[in-house]
């Protein structure tokens, strides 16, 4: 009885021990493929930073809104005599805002005659600069390293791994490099996410033809209306005539006068403004009813209050980001454009095991341009679009849910097809 | 060490380029391979280190077959072909970065390796700078630098000098005598005399023992 106890004590420490050593050789080979990986791809992250930095310039221009003047405030003309981009006086976009520009896509495309096809530049430059990014350097250590390395890794579909885990680092690693770049432009051209401007000779106006999207059962965007009644968004300023006491954010506008405004207002143009509780957005209305929450007001008659991020992405986008909770937009802006980065790159390391870099390359370029065409949730390109996704594009696949379940699922597809290739191919 | 090796045979765009290979290997000697370009020895070299699989038969260290129990040899150390190492960095620096994966050699053993096969390891030259010779020297340097059970050298002598090939020589005998089990294919046919305890013939896949050359005065099975 105490032989059997002792024998069974004995297999259980063996199978620890074996498993520590197991854990102490992948955390070794981790160990190397950051520190040789990141060596062998200096230049491409030289490149990477170059490339996010050109497009960060082009979304600070991009997202300057046409028609607005006023004077310049705090940051913004810092932003302008650093970037020497004509930022006046509208709200800044912030992190979200510039994000949301380099990752906006398109719209789902329809085929027609006097339809205009416009590539998404910069979504497909950024998505296409990581695939290129992680191609070279699994297969590059094969060949290289003449399986010095991989004979040290102790089993192929360990090493294997150890680039998988690589390929991961290098995706966060991008998106935390863009996120950077991307709240370096937010802070010189109004902060991460700005206040609203002063009140007082600011004149707003809301972009020509911003769009009234009405029915929305959570957001409301108003335009063009003589007044606006309990709108519970975020609301953006337009003409004025006067402003009187704003209790936090404000943008004054033209207005003959405006009654104390609890939180955030924007006057507009209206000749009274009764009392706002909370964000309120005043219409182009003689007077303004009691508004409750946020509100969102467009048109050249509104008061809205003004320039948040939020303000910004409303206007361009219609996104209210009132209604979207604080995880939820994390989810949208880096959440789903990493999953899919992750899932579209794994599967590219295995390819290139098989195919080379360079066709490798080709077939997941190719893949990733196909969500351009079409907007399907079996290609996952759209899971990283803004535009593309459910609550503005209104195609319910193209959702967070969706987008997990995919990339999770592509993501282990590969990695297990991928162990079961190179533990059967010839190396050399 | 035992390397079994029971009717090997490998197969590659219908062409075999292994045929039907019987050997029994042990530790302590040194087993030289010779043959033409093309005659299979670096492919058994491979299928011995765990780079190709077999299309028939199978190897086995200490009764544990490559492809089954385990996808390497432990205590592996090769030279099958010069490996290209990291440009811009230092013969050093790209030891001890492989070094690290299996944890068993420090500084001082890479070092020490560096100094057998003639390098110094305080050369800061990058070794984009190398010679022919110098990388063939540091490609021998990392088959060595873990004090390895088996050692696996393809064409070891090739771009160096006399003072290169004595240091490789030299490195050899110490292995065997450490206990080592070495393969040595080599095209010169008195190097591999001189150095080997039983020479293999290798024609079109096919080897065939060449008699017993003791070098170490040792008689093999």
């Amino acid at each position: 009885m105490r032989d059997r106890k002792d024998g069974k004590s004995r297999k259980s420490r063996n199978s620890r021990t074996k498993k520590h050593f197991a854990g102490i050789r992948l955390g070794r080979l981790v160990w190397y493929d950051l520190s040789y990986g990141y060596r062998s791809t200096r230049l491409k992250w030289l490149g990477a930073a170059l490339v996010q930095a050109y497009f960060a310039v082009m979304a600070v221009q991009g997202c300057s809104m046409p028609g607005a003047s006023g004077e310049v405030l705090g940051m913004q003309a810092a932003g302008e005599q650093i970037l020497g981009v004509q930022v006046p006086g509208v709200q800044a976009p912030g992190v979200l805002g510039y994000l949301g520009f380099l990752l906006q896509g398109m719209p789902e495309y329809f085929l027609s005659e006097t339809g205009k096809f416009e590539l998404p530049v910069p979504w497909l430059m950024l998505q296409g600069y990581l695939l290129f990014l992680t191609v070279s350097y699994p297969a590059g250590d094969l060949a290289r390293s003449g399986g010095q390395a991989i004979v040290r890794a102790g089993r192929r579909r360990d090493w294997l791994f150890g680039k998988a885990v690589w390929v991961g680092c290098t995706v966060a690693g991008y998106y935390l490099l863009l996120t950077a770049t991307v709240a370096v432009c937010a802070l010189a051209t109004g902060g991460l996410a700005p206040e609203s401007g002063n009140a007082g000779g600011l004149r707003i106006e809301g972009e020509a033809g911003c769009p009234a999207t009405e029915g929305l059962a959570d957001k409301s965007m108003a335009a063009g209306s003589a007044s606006t009644e309990s709108l519970a968004g975020e609301s953006m300023a337009i003409e004025s005539t006067s402003t009187e006491s704003l209790a936090d954010e404000s943008m004054a506008a033209e207005s003959t006068s405006t009654e104390s405004l609890a939180d955030k207002s924007m006057a507009a143009g209206s000749t009274s403004t009764e009392s706002l509780a909370g964000e309120n957005m005043a219409a182009g209305s003689a007077s303004m009813e009691s508004l409750a929450g946020e509100s969102l007001a467009a048109g050249s008659a509104s008061i809205k209050s003004p320039g948040r991020s939020q303000g910004f992405l409303t206007d361009r986008y219609g996104i209210d980001l009132a209604e979207l909770g604080g995880w939820e937009i994390f989810l949208r802006w880096w959440g789903q454009p990493v999953l899919v980065s992750l899932a579209l790159c794994l599967a590219q390391l295995v390819a290139s095991l098989a195919l080379g870099p360079a066709l490798s390359l080709f077939l997941t370029l190719g893949y990733l341009t196909a969500s351009v065409f079409w907007a399907s949730p079996w290609l996952f390109g759209n899971f990283s679009m803004l535009l593309r996704q459910d609550f503005l594009s209104g195609i319910p696949e193209i959702c967070f849910r969706n987008c997990l379940f995919l990339c999770a699922a592509w993501s282990v597809g590969a990695l297990s097809l991928g162990a079961v290739w190179i533990g059967r191919k010839d190396l050399f | 060490m035992k390397i079994t090796i029971t009717h090997g045979s490998k197969e590659i765009h219908g062409a075999k380029v292994l045929k039907d290979v019987n050997m029994t290997l042990e530790s302590g000697a040194v087993y030289g391979f010779w043959g033409k370009n093309g005659s299979g020895k670096t492919m058994l070299m491979r299928a011995v280190c765990g780079l190709i699989r077999l299309t028939d038969g199978k190897i086995e260290i200490d009764d544990i077959a490559i492809g089954e129990g385990r996808d390497f040899p432990p205590e592996l150390g090769m030279l099958l072909e010069t490996p290209a190492f990291l440009p811009d960095r230092t013969g050093y620096d790209n030891l001890r970065l492989l070094a690290a994966l299996r944890g068993k050699a420090g500084p001082e053993e890479v070092a020490a390796a560096l100094e057998q096969v003639g390098l110094d390891p305080k050369d800061r030259r990058k070794v984009r700078k190398y010679s022919l010779g110098m990388r063939q020297r540091l490609g021998i340097a990392c088959a060595i630098m873990e004090s390895p059970g088996l050692l696996v050298l393809d064409e070891p002598f090739n771009g160096l000098d006399q003072e290169g090939c004595r240091l490789i020589r030299d490195i050899i005998i110490r292995h065997r005598q450490g206990g080592c089990l070495i393969l040595l294919a080599c095209h010169d046919r008195e190097e591999l005399e001189t150095l080997s305890d039983r020479i293999y013939r290798v024609e079109d896949g096919v080897f065939t023992p060449a008699g017993a050359v003791p070098a170490s005065g040792r008689k093999l099975s």
